[in-house]
């Protein structure tokens, strides 16, 4: 009985799909493989007066920066509309451009600024998104990238990272010579940085715990090596691991529980797991060689490392559980500091060849190494959070400073903003809402 | 209560009247030991210093030593004549204790003697029982063997009794089995014998009956003979018509051969004139419908060419519209779009999407771009493609 129900279920389907004549078909085999075009048109100002800065140029920054957008340049704008009745769709589709983004900035009966945004889907003539954003008076740069996240996600379907921070170590040398090491975090485009640890020893390896409340470091005060981990909304910090010999390169499990590091308390540099709830430490790896700057994988059930146990430094990997490590890389006499990216299938890392050192990014299902940078001296890649970007810093003329490329390597700038040299930075989680 | 208990219980007692004395006599002299409050002796009077005679003093000494030793002398006696009488009482005492034993002995004694007295008499008055016992006992015996032996006298006599009822009922039943064997013996000779008559009767009866059965059957045999004669004559007559039929049938047949042979020849003649004609009207048609189909098979090819190209204009237009940015790979979405002549694009429907809002997004702008899609102006061929489906699988 079922079986012919269905039966004749199936029968009036296809008389229902069956059209009466064939319908053309046209296949759409490629297009043009660039940038969204997207309009940006600069934000209302509120009646209080001019801004500090120009929100719709951080927005601008923020998209273009990432490769998968083409904002129009200010002064190409045919119009300056703020209000959705105020758009004249026609002039936008003769222009080509898809998506238009407006705003007014009022300022808030509480305090500081009203920003309110719009996004406009030019050719259906209607809203994509509209949001209303709260912003302190020093908070405005937050909120604009914040607005990034918002059309970023809605664009390309992924998570905007452009609200999420990063950290990293910058050295000045002062009038008298003297060097000053610093632990900075800034926002993820390299503004609005400020200082978190300073001292006349090295400071290193700077790691966020997966809640992005806190980083740990290794400082060099008191001329020998230790691991702190400093609160950064307070200040407060705590020592993590002071063993004899080397305590350097932390990195925090997906899940918090739980500090990979290296250490040479019981001969030479190998890697450790610190259970941040009992303080039990246990051995990873045990070589005659050099075992260091552990990552995670995503789901934390892997931990790749570098290693020179084969004779050069290549990246090896173990199961987070224990076992036998495995080698991972194969291409080039030099391959170190792994990161996973977020979606756990690609390992970003610094590779050594005649032309110095690049970042280069290996899928782990094929083996393909792709080098994403030039070179000559670029070192410490990190992801985004949404695996779009990678930050690193690149060695120039005057030092090193911090750059970052697009996970296919198609868009590459400086961030350039730091006046000294800056090392080993490290792309901070997304942040609560 | 047992009587250790009971001891216990003394001795409790006992103990509890000891520690009670004890503690009374504690008591009392305890407070006998009390010393008195002993008055302060009177502060030493300052003596007025007074020369007395010496001599007086030494005679005044002895008067006071000589009533001393009269004082002591005196406290002696009295104590001896208290130990006198001491001694006195408690010799008395032991006397008396003495006697009350003696009296108490004497009494125990007499107390044992008449028991004694009683208890031989009790003995005594005990054993002549017994004797009397004995001899009722003895008769009480004597008596009951006396009634066994009758009892068993009685037993004997009627068994002898039962024994000689069952012999005479044994005889009596042994001759009433003979009187029924000789009965059932008469009763089956008789029945016999009427058996036999019956026998003979029905013989008899058999043989009469066979009798007349063969006179039946001689008559019957009579009559099939005459009825064999009469059938005889009738099958020859018969036999003679058949022929004559026969005869005339063989005539009719060959008449009708002979028209069947006329009629078929003339069928032929006009099935053969009919296709004739046939053949040549479809000849002409033919002719006709080929000239036809050629003409149509033109006109759809030229209108599929012109489809065509126009098809791969719009892809290129649309094409060149589509921007594809960097999103996931695979992707592919379908798009029915509907135009109205002039190639202005009125609806763009997602049949399937790809999954990834952004990229149907992209594909329906593409469209909307390219609108109006160059489409043919002929009306007729316009009709074939007023509705057109897109299947965007860039690298695909």
């Amino acid at each position: 009985m079922e079986a012919r129900i269905r039966v004749w279920l199936l029968f009036l389907l296809m008389l229902a799909t069956a059209p009466a004549h064939a319908v053309l078909t046209v296949r759409i085999t490629q297009g043009v493989e660039s940038a969204l075009p997207i309009a940006i048109v600069p934000f209302a100002a509120p009646p209080s007066g001019p801004l500090p800065l120009e929100l719709a140029e951080v927005v601008m920054s923020d998209l273009a920066g990432t490769g998968r957008f083409a904002p129009m340049a200010v002064e190409d704008l045919p119009a300056r509309p703020h209000d959705f009745e105020a758009i004249n769709f026609a002039d936008w589709r003769l222009l080509g451009m898809e998506n238009l983004l407006i705003g007014r900035i009022e300022d808030s009966p509480t305090g500081g600024y009203e920003v309110q945004f719009r996004l406009v889907d030019v050719y259906k003539g209607s809203q994509l998104l509209g949001y209303r954003v709260h912003a302190g008076r020093g908070d405005l740069r937050l909120a604009a990238h914040r607005i990034s996240d918002m059309v970023y996600e809605k664009l390309t379907g992924e998570r905007g990272a452009f609200s999420t921070r990063i950290a990293y170590v910058e050295v000045i040398r002062d009038a008298g010579g003297q060097k000053r090491h610093m632990l900075k975090i800034a926002d993820s485009d390299g503004a609005n940085d400020r200082v978190l640890v300073e001292s006349p020893e090295p400071l290193l390896s700077p790691a966020w715990t997966p809640d992005g409340e806190k980083i740990a470091y290794v400082s060099f005060e008191g001329r020998k090596s230790a691991i702190y981990l400093q609160e950064l909304r307070s200040g407060q910090r705590r020592k993590l691991a002071d063993y004899p010999g080397l305590n350097s390169a932390p990195a925090f499990s997906p899940d918090g529980r739980y500090l990979a590091m290296t250490l040479s308390k019981d001969g030479n540099p190998d890697i450790y797991l610190l259970n941040l709830d009992s303080g039990r430490l246990q051995r990873m790896t045990s070589n005659p060689a050099i075992d260091t700057e552990p990552a995670w994988s995503p789901d934390g059930h892997t931990l790749a490392f570098t290693s020179d146990r084969g004779g050069s430094p290549q990246i090896y990997k173990v199961d987070a559980l224990g076992g036998r490590p495995q080698r991972v890389s194969f291409k080039g006499g030099y391959n170190a500091r792994p990161r996973y990216a977020p979606d756990g299938r690609h390992l970003a890392m610094v590779h050594g060849g005649p032309r110095g050192y690049q970042i280069a990014v290996l899928d782990l299902e094929s083996g393909e190494l792709t080098t994403l940078t030039d070179g000559p001296l670029d070192e410490s890649p990190s992801y985004a959070p949404n695996g779009s970007m990678i930050i690193y810093a690149t060695g120039g003329t005057g030092g090193s400073e911090l750059a970052a490329v697009s996970a296919d390597g198609r868009v590459r700038k400086r961030l350039g903003l730091q006046e000294g040299e800056v090392r080993e930075p490290a792309w901070g989680p997304f942040r609560r809402p | 209560m047992k009587p250790d208990r009971w001891d216990n219980l003394k001795a409790w007692l006992l103990s509890l009247g000891l520690h009670g004395a004890l503690i009374a006599w504690l008591i009392l002299s305890a407070r006998l030991d009390v010393p008195e409050p002993v008055q302060p002796e009177a502060a030493p009077k300052i003596v007025q210093a007074k020369a007395v005679d010496e001599k007086l003093v030494q005679a005044e000494i002895e008067r006071l030593k000589a009533r001393d030793r009269a004082k002591l002398k005196q406290q002696q006696e009295a104590e001896r004549k208290a130990r006198e009488a001491e001694q006195k009482r408690r010799q008395e005492e032991e006397r008396l204790k003495r006697l009350a034993r003696e009296k108490e002995r004497l009494e125990r004694q007499r107390t044992q003697a008449e028991a004694d007295r009683r208890r031989l008499l009790e003995e005594k008055r005990r054993l002549e029982e017994e004797k009397k016992k004995a001899l009722e006992e003895k008769e009480r015996l004597e008596q009951a063997r006396k009634r066994e032996l009758e009892e068993k006298a009685r037993i004997e006599q009627e068994k002898r009794k039962a024994e000689e009822e069952r012999r005479r009922l044994e005889a009596q039943k042994q001759k009433e089995l003979e009187e029924k064997r000789r009965a059932e013996e008469e009763k089956r000779k008789a029945e016999e014998e009427k058996k036999r008559l019956e026998e003979e009767k029905r013989q008899a009866e058999e043989e009469k009956k066979r009798l007349e059965e063969e006179k039946r059957k001689a008559e019957e045999e009579k009559k099939r003979i005459e009825e064999e004669k009469r059938k005889a004559e009738e099958e020859k007559r018969r036999i003679e018509e058949e022929k004559r039929l026969a005869e005339e049938e063989r005539k009719r047949i060959e008449e009708e051969k002979r028209r069947a042979e006329e009629e078929k020849k003339r069928l032929e003649e006009e099935r053969r004139r009919a296709e004739e004609q046939r053949r040549k009207e479809a000849l002409l048609s033919e002719l006709e419908a080929e000239e036809q189909r050629e003409r149509e098979a033109e006109q759809r090819a030229r209108d599929q060419r012109v489809i065509a190209q126009h098809l791969a204009r719009i892809k290129r237009a649309v094409e060149q519209a589509f921007i594809y940015p960097d999103l996931e790979k695979g992707l592919s979405c379908t798009l029915r779009i509907s135009m109205i002549p002039g190639g202005e694009v009125t609806s763009v429907e997602v049949v399937r999407s790809s999954g990834n809002d952004a990229f149907d997004r992209q594909a329906q702008r593409a469209v909307q771009k390219a609108s109006p899609l160059p489409v043919p102006e002929d009306p007729r061929l316009f009709a074939q493609m007023r509705e057109v489906e897109f299947v965007f699988e860039p690298g695909g």
